[in-house]
């Protein structure tokens, strides 16, 4: 019976599949204003809202005495002047409140799935280079599936230059938002 | 009623098994960077998953990116550099596409 409730607690915290959007905390809302590109309809199994997750792990952190701060850009969660040995132990906290709220796993995408994501990088591709940035062009959708599986598929962020200012890379991603 | 409480408790140690196996199953890229006072240290991963960023200095960034393969950054502001570490748990480190450098920008 203890290892019934410790699978519900593992299990029942993630996104269930096949659930009504509408009804999942955490389903991501509609593009931010000024976001070019149109939200594309991806089944519910794999949407994510990264924001939802994070601000949970934020308030985890703080209740473990961390300095956290969301940071809506990204999203993403920040840990200021931390140094030593007290990383490894915000390493350890942050893992423990991963665990504690539930993130979901990502979820297996079917080989459609893949193709939706495809489609929307090659967008975003094209609002890169509208932007003025050089992208390497997109592979074909049989050669970005197999680099997918093998975990290290084509990205048009990947052609963003490292020496760009902080102020560049969130305003890109702001206008050209990674799926 | 014996099969069917086998089978039940066949399901809940492979639903164990597989929480606590995804739950440790973490990937990580380390190194040492160090930057001259005109630039600022930085890494950059290309990953799924949820995302460690520990800068080279004294930062800490998390990025949660679910199933998608994504590009994240963390910029060491005020930081001349030292060791860094990219943590991947749940998901997937591109390695070629992840590493530490130094942003001529600040």
């Amino acid at each position: 019976m203890g290892l019934l409730v410790l699978v519900v607690a593992c299990v029942g915290k993630g996104v269930p599949a096949g659930q009504d959007q509408g009804e999942i905390p955490g389903i991501p809302s509609s593009a931010a204003p000024g976001d070019r590109l149109d939200p594309v309809d991806v089944p519910s199994t794999t949407t994510f809202d990264a924001a939802y997750w994070l601000e949970l792990q934020v308030e985890c952190l703080r209740d473990k005495g961390w300095n956290a701060q969301f940071d809506p850009e990204g999203p993403s969660l920040i840990v200021p002047n931390v140094e030593g040995e007290q990383r490894l132990e915000l390493v350890r906290a942050s893992a423990e409140c991963r665990t504690a709220v539930g993130v979901p796993e990502p979820a297996e995408l079917t080989e459609r799935e893949i193709r939706t994501r495809y489609e929307r990088l090659i967008a975003v591709a094209a609002c890169l280079e509208a932007e003025g940035y050089e992208v390497k062009p997109p592979p074909s959708f049989e050669v970005f599936l197999r680099e997918w599986r093998e975990g290290s598929p084509w990205h048009p962020y990947l052609s963003v230059p490292d020496d760009l200012s902080p102020g560049e890379w969130r305003r890109i991603n702001r206008v050209c938002p990674q799926p | 009623m014996m099969r069917r409480t086998a089978m039940l408790v066949a399901v809940t140690l492979f639903f164990v098994l597989a929480a606590g196996w995804t739950a440790w199953a973490a990937v990580w890229k380390t190194g040492t960077k160090y930057c001259s006072p005109q630039s600022t240290p930085a890494t950059r991963a290309y990953s799924s998953g949820t995302t460690e960023h520990l800068s080279p200095g004294s930062g800490y960034r998390k990025f949660e990116n679910g199933s998608e393969m994504k590009v994240t950054r963390w910029y060491a502001f005020g930081d001349d550099g030292g060791s860094w570490m990219v943590i991947v748990t749940g998901g997937a480190l591109d390695d070629p596409g992840t590493y530490a450098y130094c942003s001529s920008i600040g």
